[in-house]
């Protein structure tokens, strides 16, 4: 493996010195492209008080290609899928090499809490969210309790 | 005397920049040379394959073959939309003068501090004087993109001076309001 850009060695540092809150991204020991996420529900929204894990790479073009980021809790939403895919626009066509693993994360937790349900990539779970709002809610809610722990 | 691009390494970042997306150059290639193949050689593929794998059999060469041209058509959109800009356009970037680079500057590319260099080579975009990059940095997403990364605005598009708006226009618009 070629050496770490050092971008990505002083992005590693901020996230760990400088964490956002709620938010922790730990690289891999043996691969230092590879990240462990916890990611906090944000509070008001279906997903509070859970804890999600996710998994960040950085691909070598990284980054003039985006992080490549996935749920790997199970999560009632939307714009995500059942292998834990994400549908974010910042993610694809919309990325920019100004934008970093942090902010990445945030609009990762911005997305929880404003769900995009005419943008979908879970199809069942945006209809259900949007003809039986309640009951769409309250299922990401028992999901949140059941599975992100 | 060295050129101008050997000073600055600048070919080895074409070179890097044009191996960029080698993966989907590939595929289209494999595309092509699939769909530019006699079909009698793709009747006797046909048969290797179902010599070689047993449950596959009478695969639809013609369902096949429009899927990859489908899937061709596809990853020439792709690339067209994602073509970058010219070398020309990039030759043609202003270049910034170090005496106005402050020494805590960065570039929001790499993230280092462009005084690290004794010689840094910085350009702006059109779309913003502010909107600086190591010229190292902006070439290879340039190379696959015309936005700027800043303001996602496409760095093609002349730069349109701010039209004055003629007062009595403006009345007229209220006037709609009125």
């Amino acid at each position: 493996m070629s050496s770490l850009p050092k971008r990505i060695i002083r992005e590693t540092e901020r996230l760990i010195s400088d964490p956002v809150p709620g938010i922790t991204a730990t690289p891999h020991e043996e691969n230092l492209r590879y990240f462990d996420v916890l990611l906090d529900g944000p509070s008001g929204s279906p997903y509070e008080n859970g804890v999600f894990k996710l998994e960040l790479f950085l691909p070598d073009d990284y980054p003039m290609a985006p992080p490549m980021v996935r749920f790997l809790t199970k999560i009632y939403h939307p714009n995500i899928d059942r292998l834990g895919r994400i549908c974010l626009d910042v993610l694809k066509n919309n990325w920019s090499p100004a934008l970093q693993i942090r902010t990445i994360l945030l609009s990762i937790q911005a997305l929880l809490s404003s769900p995009n349900p005419d943008d979908p990539l879970a199809n069942e779970v945006a209809d259900e969210w949007k003809n039986n709002h309640d009951k769409a809610i309250q299922t990401a809610r028992e999901w949140t309790a059941q599975y992100a722990k | 005397m060295p050129t101008y691009e050997e000073e600055h390494g600048l070919n080895s970042t074409n070179n890097n920049t044009e191996g960029e997306r080698p993966n989907r150059l590939t595929v289209q290639q494999a595309l092509n040379n699939f769909i530019n193949t006699p079909t009698d050689s793709r009747n006797n593929l046909s048969n290797s394959i179902n010599n070689s794998i047993n449950g596959i059999n009478n695969v639809d060469f013609n369902l096949l073959n429009q899927m990859m041209n489908s899937m061709n058509t596809i990853l020439v959109d792709k690339s067209n939309t994602n073509n970058g800009v010219s070398n020309e356009f990039i030759d043609r970037l202003e270049r910034v003068n170090v005496k106005q680079l402050k020494n805590d500057d960065t570039c929001p590319i790499c993230t280092n501090e462009y005084k690290d260099d004794s010689y840094p080579l910085v350009v702006e975009l059109p779309c913003n004087s502010k909107h600086r990059f190591d010229l190292e940095c902006i070439v290879p997403w340039l190379k696959i993109n015309k936005t700027c990364p800043l303001c996602r605005i496409d760095v093609t598009i002349k730069k349109e001076l701010p039209v004055l708006v003629d007062s009595e226009e403006e009345d007229e618009d209220w006037e709609m309001y009125g």
